[in-house]
């Protein structure tokens, strides 16, 4: 699919995003942890890239795009990150139903960055919101962040 | 022992007691290692509410970590039915927190509020049969 600059615009459901996380999100196990999510004071939400833009459905070429990008913007990839993948659908519908929270990804539509996502209306609930999407994190969609 | 005063000291207590990768964890936290910009490192205050709750309360959960970008602890206690704790210690008074009980429901202080008081929140934490008072 192709992205324009027209503006935001609601990402639809069968779509993907992808959230870098540092090293300190993630536990003893290696799994990612609620603070991968957690909005902090003042933010209106979690920043994400939309994976759709880059390519199709090959998750490898999707996640280089969004490391890419994140260093073309000046943004500090660590060999300790890590990118995690979400199902946009998939989220909407656990925060509705695990916590009647009406959550949208929002495409920003920025000129330096197309595929900037925000995951919004997480701040009325944000430790429970943190908590129900680090718990849908599947470990087949955590990716080192580093370069392969 | 008296009273930690130092995150050093909390992670020789917590050695002592017999949580040596807990201590790990904490020292790890504390450190410069993996900080991103804007990270904060591990604060002393949120290592001491870390320190004074798990003083308090034994649970059967198995207990993970990590910290925020603010610097504050955030634990994990994992169950084996539906229960579950997350915890994020904020300073060594407030807490934020997301919690299950046994029938998946979520456990909350008066008002509904995600932060409470130590001591409020590990009241109604206790009561909701995540954990036991030691």
């Amino acid at each position: 699919m192709a992205v324009g600059n027209s503006g935001p615009q609601e990402l639809a459901p069968q779509h993907h995003v992808a959230r870098y996380c540092r090293g300190r999100d993630l536990d003893e196990r290696g799994r990612v942890r609620d603070s991968a999510f957690l909005l902090r004071d003042g933010e209106e939400y979690v920043s994400t890239n939309w994976l759709e833009p880059f390519h199709p459905a090959d998750r490898g070429i999707q996640i280089a795009g969004v490391r890419q990008t994140l260093l073309d913007k000046g943004r500090r990839v660590a060999r300790s990150g890590h990118f995690i993948v979400l199902n946009v659908g998939a989220s909407v519908a656990l925060c509705q139903n695990r916590l009647n929270l009406a959550v949208q990804f929002i495409n920003l539509g920025e000129a330096h960055d197309l595929s900037h996502t925000g995951i919004y209306g997480l701040a009325a609930d944000k430790a429970r919101a943190a908590q129900v999407l680090a718990q849908s994190i599947s470990p087949a969609e955590v990716y080192p962040a580093g370069q392969p | 022992m008296s009273y930690p005063a130092t995150i050093d000291e909390i992670c020789s207590a917590l050695r002592a007691r017999g949580w040596p990768a807990l201590a790990r964890r904490l020292a790890y936290f504390a450190s410069a290692e993996d900080l991103e910009p804007g990270d904060v490192p591990l604060t002393l205050d949120s290592a001491l509410g870390f320190w004074e709750f798990f003083s308090a309360v034994d649970s059967e959960g198995a207990v993970f970590t990590t910290c925020s970008q603010e610097g504050w602890l955030c634990v994990n206690w994992d169950f084996e039915d539906r229960r579950g704790a997350t915890l994020w210690f904020k300073d060594s008074q407030r807490v934020m927190f997301a919690a299950t009980d046994a029938g998946d429901q979520w456990v909350k202080v008066d008002g509904g509020g995600d932060t409470g008081s130590l001591a409020v929140v590990t009241e109604k934490l206790v009561e909701a049969g995540l954990f036991t008072w030691q």
